[in-house]
């Protein structure tokens, strides 16, 4: 088992109200597989998303990934667990402003001390494969949406993660520019890498090979999906 | 992340809002310009009169006198007019400027003391007036004690050649009013210097008698450097005598018999000078010492300096709340960047060494500009005061502009300032919750 979590749950207090986003969450996931998490807004699946990424802490339960129990490492670990072997991608990008394409996409690398010239190095075979090379020296406010999202899924891929953690990846694209990111994932899902993909979409959750619905923090439905669907959204 | 990508970051973080990182430094620079010119003034000043003092009178000897037989402090107040202390009553019956004379059996007393390696006169006549040899034009004058072997530190020519020559060394002040520009033209040429009798009990009032006066023609062998003793002249020891006994009127003044009523006493070692000044004390002499002034300034000038610090540091602590609000407006608006680092991996650990690093940035950079301005100011400072008032700051500096170690130091200060003004805001940084960063608009 790749990744699994037991009684996971995560709560806020909202005043004096406890609102529990996550509601006792048992979950297990093979290496190599693609899931697609879907619900209602504010079903909890973001905030799974998050708690698995290690970017949250759960209220109580465990998560263990690769055999590691993430919920008992210190601040420093969950972020080294973060940098090595976690990528995120969000609905609406969270590219640095200030930075250009390359220094986006070379971002993880920084945190995990690799010299200059080695991480461009890196980087530059993703920009040729993501076809950003005209782009390298852009401002993510002169790129169009897909571009954008392409800046992130290269920052994602650029750390070799196990994990893909996708929230809303099309959620701000066209549908044209967004069957191209989500080809680009069924592809990197052929590739090994694990993906958990929170969507509202139902073409882009029909790639996966499992649908969970979420409904209230708890799982309430799994479709499983042949293999043969993926790759159109 | 790697040192090099904190410092370019750091770098590239505070360029980003150019105008508000220049105000926020401008603030570091004014508090650390404040402390460098009040320190340079203080120190500038200190060094001015600490060197005075040193060319006044060589901080190994001490002046003795018999109690009630001299003493410096009461004939000052009494010639002042009090100097607004209410007068004390005397103890006895002498008059309040008896001079009682010394002997050698008082001095053996002293010559035996550890420490003391020797002990004689204070030699002093009271001068008229000086002039260039067939000049008329006349100067004021008045003679300091030379003591052989404890170098005066001249700046042209040399010391004497015997105890008894007919030689003078001179104050530089003296090259221009005698109408020259360079101490070396007036070198090897003869002065002319008038002394005055003086009989002991009427001393101070020398200046009102009708004084019978003597000329002795001596010759120029060196130059002291400028300073407030302007008018300062040394003769060799033996010469002083001859004219110190015209002085006085006593022949056989500044012999065993009677050594008149100052002793010079001589300190092997400077480190031992308060020490030996302590038991001559408790011989029953009184005693006085430049080290002892020269301690006193020191301790004046600690607080003269600590006063004006203060300034300094309210200044430094102003630039440190522009450092803090800088940051902190700085992370509010960089929420979501600082979400996505710790996103792909950053710790706080490092989150917080990159706002750390920008902050000591802006003090080092704050303080090297206050540092330029301060010795800018400093040394434009210095310029003006040579020129207004030349005898006192041509050979010194009213603004003391340092050595590489303090302003090194100083540099360093300002880093560490901005760094701790730093740690809040990026701890601030570090703790920030990143779904929360992540989701901020």
């Amino acid at each position: 088992m790749f990744l699994s979590s037991e009684n996971l749950t995560r709560s806020f207090c909202m005043g004096e109200q406890t609102i529990v986003a996550v509601d006792h969450i048992n979950l297990e996931v093979e290496a190599g597989e693609y899931i697609a998490f879907m619900g209602p807004s504010g079903a909890g699946k973001s905030t799974l998303l998050y708690l698995l990424g290690g970017l949250d802490r759960p209220s109580q339960g465990k998560i263990c990934v690769a055999g590691k129990e993430i919920t008992k490492l210190s601040e420093r670990e969950l972020a080294r667990y973060r940098n090595q072997n976690v990528a995120f991608i969000f609905q609406d990008f969270n590219l640095q402003d200030h930075l250009n394409v390359l220094e986006n996409i070379v971002l993880p690398l920084k945190f995990r001390e690799v010299a200059k010239r080695e991480r461009e190095k890196i980087a530059m075979s993703l920009i040729e494969r993501l076809g950003l090379s005209q782009r390298l020296r852009h401002k993510p406010s002169e790129l169009s949406g897909g571009e954008r999202q392409r800046v992130a899924v290269a920052r994602a891929l650029c750390g070799s993660p196990q994990l893909l953690l996708a929230d809303e990846p099309t959620g701000n694209l066209d549908s044209k520019t967004g069957a191209e990111i989500v080809s680009l994932l069924s592809d990197l899902n052929k590739n090994g890498i694990t993906i958990l993909v929170v969507t509202h979409n139902h073409s882009v959750a029909q790639t996966a090979q499992k649908i969970y619905t979420i409904q209230d923090g708890k799982i309430v439905h799994c479709q499983l999906l042949s293999a043969a669907s993926g790759g159109k959204a | 992340m790697l040192w090099q990508d904190i410092f370019t970051d750091a770098a590239h973080n505070l360029l980003r809002k150019k105008l508000r990182t220049f105000l926020t430094t401008a603030g570091v620079a004014i508090g650390i310009f404040t402390v460098f010119l009040t320190l340079a003034l203080a120190v500038g000043i200190k060094n001015f009169l600490t060197y005075q003092m040193r060319t006044y009178g060589n901080t190994k000897v001490l002046q003795v006198h018999l109690k009630g037989g001299f003493s410096p402090e009461r004939m000052l107040h009494s010639r002042m007019g009090g100097l607004g202390q209410t007068p004390k009553p005397l103890k006895d019956e002498s008059t309040r400027f008896e001079m009682k004379m010394l002997d050698e059996e008082k001095l053996q007393q002293i010559r035996s003391l550890e420490g003391v390696k020797s002990v004689g006169p204070m030699v002093f006549a009271i001068l008229n007036s000086i002039r260039l040899y067939q000049s008329e034009e006349r100067f004021d004058v008045v003679q300091l004690p030379f003591i052989a072997g404890e170098s005066l530190e001249l700046v042209a020519g040399r010391e004497f050649s015997s105890a008894a020559a007919a030689e003078v060394i001179l104050s530089y002040s003296y090259v221009p009013a005698f109408g020259y520009r360079t101490p070396e033209e007036l070198l090897g040429k003869e002065v002319v210097v008038s002394v005055a009798r003086v009989p002991p009990a009427q001393f101070f009032l020398a200046r009102m008698l009708k004084e019978k006066l003597k000329n002795f023609r001596v010759k120029i062998v060196g130059f002291v450097g400028e300073g407030l003793l302007s008018t300062a002249a040394y003769f060799p020891e033996n010469f002083a005598i001859e004219m110190g006994r015209f002085s006085f009127g006593i022949d056989n003044l500044f012999t065993p018999q009677n050594y008149g009523f100052i002793a010079r006493v001589v300190v092997n070692d400077e480190k031992h000078v308060l020490q030996v000044q302590s038991r001559i004390e408790e011989l029953g002499f009184r005693a006085s010492s430049v080290l002892e002034q020269l301690e006193a300034i020191n301790k004046l000038f600690l607080t003269i300096e600590g006063v004006l610090s203060l300034f300094g540091v309210i200044a430094i602590v102003v630039a440190c709340l522009g450092i803090i609000n800088t940051l902190i407006m700085s992370i509010h608006e960089r929420r979501r960047e600082i979400g996505v680092m710790k996103a792909v991996g950053a710790t706080q650990g490092e989150i917080t060494l990159l706002y750390a690093v920008e902050a000591a940035t802006i003090g080092l950079c704050g303080s090297i500009s206050g540092i330029a301005i301060g010795m800018a100011v400093g040394g434009i400072g210095n310029v003006v005061a040579a020129h207004l008032y030349p005898g006192y700051w041509r050979a010194h500096m009213l603004f003391w502009l340092g050595d590489f170690t303090v302003l090194a130091a100083l540099m360093l200060f300002g880093c560490i300032v901005g760094l701790l003004a730093g740690i809040y805001p990026a701890r601030k940084a570090a703790k920030l919750d990143p779904i929360r960063a992540l989701k901020y608009e």
